[in-house]
């Protein structure tokens, strides 16, 4: 790596933000750290990070406010890190622009594949999209509307096609039940998350090697689906 | 209900009736000849008013005919005698008797009315007087201390008030006053139960009674109202159906008084339990991912011996298996507070189960899993997150006691009719099963203070396992097979949404 990227870290419990520091700088990035939103707004001022991981249960105030400020002018990825019980803060922050999103505690291994899954897309999306995805045993073609199973097509209905296209292009991301709903069925089924509930399970059934066991399209649990390439 | 007539005996009155005659009839004797008899008659005529408005309606009556006699005797001529010697007296005497009856009817009539606006006016300014004083009652005490003072203070009558309990048990409230005797106390459960139809009047050792009426509150009874009064005072019907209405009135205030400030109250600690829940959460979640995190780092770093690698790696676990048992701990103090509220969603039970079995990747052999589902479950109304813990105590528990490698197999079936039915989960492993002696109690160590039952491991997270699954109404069940344990979840079925085909929805 030659221009080492700059992850920036908010995060107000110092021994998290230490072994965070650690970890990454043993992977080449160079690290600034913030303990507050009113700190971190004034460090992305300064400087615009490459990916930034958030404590959503800050002291001085709602991770929230940093998200929304934040997302007003940069599209650089967020990395949100939150306690299983701050599940309406996590959907929140997910759905006003947040990436993604690691429940404490973490493994640093787990950190960095999100980190890299995340700067991946970022790269992909600056890159003006993206058409063909290969994963598993699968291959996706979303411009000529062809999916293949080890060079068989696989038949999916239209919507089934537009939630998998969906997922793909936003690989890496956690999408929040509400982000799929619109984009997929509309605004006026916001609530219909039996929807979600059935084309998953069909995607799962028609892509996935292990349907009940699935490695590319997870569900995160009372927040929304990640598709992982 | 008092005034000079009540406080006079009836012979009394007739006997003053005739001293009043006799009084004129001595007065007018010396004026004799000086005054005409035109004006002689006037005067009995005035006597006869004195007593009508002075006595009443019977005593004016016997002074009507008495005076007629009177002035026949003493001053018609022939005096002294009751003989009459011009004829024309006789139509004197008629119209005097007619004169007098007519004022003393109008005169008593007059009387009845003045006595009843004085009666009424007395009544008003008295249930005024509760209304207003009950109004400023903050408890049940203060309002029957203020209902007894006015009673005795207008009336002289002593008031008890008994107000409904909780339980809807009548319980007379102490108003400083002395206590009812047991037959009050009996006969106000009657008219507690019954209403007014019982509220006869019960007779007293003196010449007292105690009037009981039910105080109806606008949604339910709220109590009952006991006055210690007169036979007479008893009879006033109109007067105690509205100080029982304006009674019932103020009770049932102070009631929803009492109803806000418990809630308050109860929202304060809710909010004060909620708080300190959340503020151990983070004290003990914030050290324990510090930990976890550093170990993680140290088993992952370079020139480590492999027993360092070891040791950081068993570090790194059992933090993370402390945080778990925190989070399980969390949970059963939440779902205990009993206000927990379920956020319930569409959820695909392998859906949910499959991605509680990821999330345990590292503490479980993904392998050994054996998932058998159905084709096509229905869907479950669940809170998704508390389902997880579920599924993942069950899956951590079958793992710890079974064979390593052996098989952990995870099956469903829909049992009756998607209205009414239930689905059950079953997750089997292989090995000695749950200790027999212990079967009925695996998911009992919250209510039996079996601490020693935690200790080789099964405690906090199958009694999580119970109170989440029971919350959402269904149960759990631990159950020993052939050659290893099972444990049943049934949970019960919703109405299935419905769903427009894909033609529709484009």
């Amino acid at each position: 790596m030659t221009d080492a990227l700059t992850v920036l870290v908010i995060e107000d419990e110092p021994a998290i933000r230490r072994f965070v520091r650690d970890a990454l700088r043993r992977e080449g990035f160079r690290v600034t750290e913030a303990d507050g939103v009113a700190s971190a707004l004034a460090r992305v001022a300064d400087a615009l990070p490459a990916l930034v991981i958030l404590d959503l249960g800050l002291v001085d105030g709602d991770g929230l406010a940093f998200v929304e400020a934040f997302r007003i002018w940069a599209d650089v990825p967020i990395l949100v890190l939150s306690a299983r019980q701050d599940e309406q803060d996590k959907v929140a922050a997910l759905d006003r622009g947040a990436d993604d999103f690691l429940g404490k505690p973490f493994s640093v291994a787990e950190l960095l594949a999100r980190l890299r899954a995340l700067l991946r897309r970022a790269t992909r999306s600056r890159e003006h999209g993206q058409a063909v995805f290969q994963f598993g045993d699968i291959s996706v073609d979303l411009a000529r509307r062809e999916v293949l199973r080890d060079g068989e097509p696989v038949k999916l209905t239209p919507l089934e096609f537009r939630l998998l296209a969906l997922l793909l292009t936003n690989a890496g991301r956690v999408m929040t039940h509400r982000q799929l709903l619109v984009e997929v069925w509309g605004a006026a089924h916001i609530d219909d998350s039996h929807y979600l509930r059935i084309y998953i399970g069909h995607l799962r059934q028609k892509l996935e090697r292990d349907p009940a066991l699935p490695t590319h399209l997870l569900t995160e649990v009372g927040v929304g689906y990640r598709f992982v390439l | 209900m008092s005034g000079s007539t009540g406080e006079r005996s009836t012979a009394m009155r007739y006997a003053l009736a005739l001293l009043v005659c006799a009084m004129t009839t001595l007065l007018v004797l010396p004026l004799f000849g000086h005054l005409d008899l035109a004006n002689i008659v006037l005067l009995f005529t005035l006597a006869v008013v004195a007593v009508a408005t002075w006595l009443g309606r019977g005593p004016a009556v016997l002074a009507s005919f008495v005076a007629v006699a009177c002035f026949d005797v003493f001053f018609v001529p022939p005096r002294f005698s009751f003989t009459v010697a011009d004829a024309q007296y006789l139509i004197t005497f008629v119209v005097m008797l007619l004169v007098a009856l007519v004022i003393t009817h109008l005169t008593a009539a007059f009387r009845r009315k003045a006595r009843e606006a004085e009666q009424r006016a007395q009544e008003a300014t008295f249930l005024q007087a509760v209304a207003s004083a009950l109004s400023g009652a903050m408890t049940m005490a203060q309002a029957a201390a203020l209902l007894d003072g006015l009673c005795r203070e207008h009336f002289a009558i002593d008031a008890r008030l008994f107000v409904a309990t909780v339980d809807n048990q009548l319980q007379a409230v102490d108003g400083g006053g002395e206590a009812p005797d047991g037959d009050v106390q009996r006969l106000a459960d009657v008219v507690f139960r019954k209403g007014n139809a019982t509220a006869l009047p019960l007779a007293d050792a003196g010449d007292r009674v105690t009037l009981l009426r039910a105080l109806e509150g606008a949604t339910r009874r709220r109590g009952v109202i006991a006055l210690r009064c007169s036979r007479e005072q008893a009879s006033g019907e109109a007067l105690w159906t509205a100080l029982s209405a304006v009674v019932a009135t103020a009770v049932e205030r102070i009631h929803y008084v009492d109803v806000a400030l418990a809630t308050t109250l109860d929202m304060q600690s809710e909010r004060l339990r909620s708080s300190i829940l959340s503020a151990i959460a983070h004290d003990l979640r914030t050290p324990l991912t510090v930990l976890y995190g550093l170990a993680d780092t140290l088993a992952g770093s370079d020139g480590l011996s492999d027993e360092q690698v070891a040791t950081a790696a068993a570090l790194r676990d059992q933090s993370h298996r402390m945080h778990r048992t925190v989070d399980n701990l969390l949970d059963m103090a939440r779902l205990r507070s009993g206000r927990i509220v379920l956020r319930l969603d569409w959820q695909s039970i392998p859906e949910l189960v499959g991605a509680s079995a990821q999330s345990m990747a590292p503490w479980l052999d993904a392998a050994r899993l054996q998932f058998r589902w159905p084709a096509a479950l229905p869907l479950l109304r669940l809170d998704a997150l508390l389902m997880q813990r579920v599924w993942c105590n069950v899956l951590e528990n079958a793992a710890k006691y079974s064979p390593p490698g052996s098989t952990i197999a995870i099956g469903s079936e829909v049992i009756g009719t998607p209205e009414s039915g239930s689905l059950r989960v079953w997750f089997d492993n292989a090995g000695d099963g749950f200790p027999t002696e212990r079967l009925e109690r695996v998911f009992d160590l919250f209510e039996r203070g079996e601490v020693a039952a935690s200790v080789n491991g099964m405690g906090v997270g199958l009694a999580v396992c119970r109170a989440i699954v029971e919350a959402h109404g269904g149960r759990i069940e631990a159950i020993n097979r052939d050659g290893g344990a099972r444990v049943l979840i049934e949970l019960p079925l919703s109405m299935a949404p419905t769903m427009q085909n894909e033609q529709d929805l484009r």
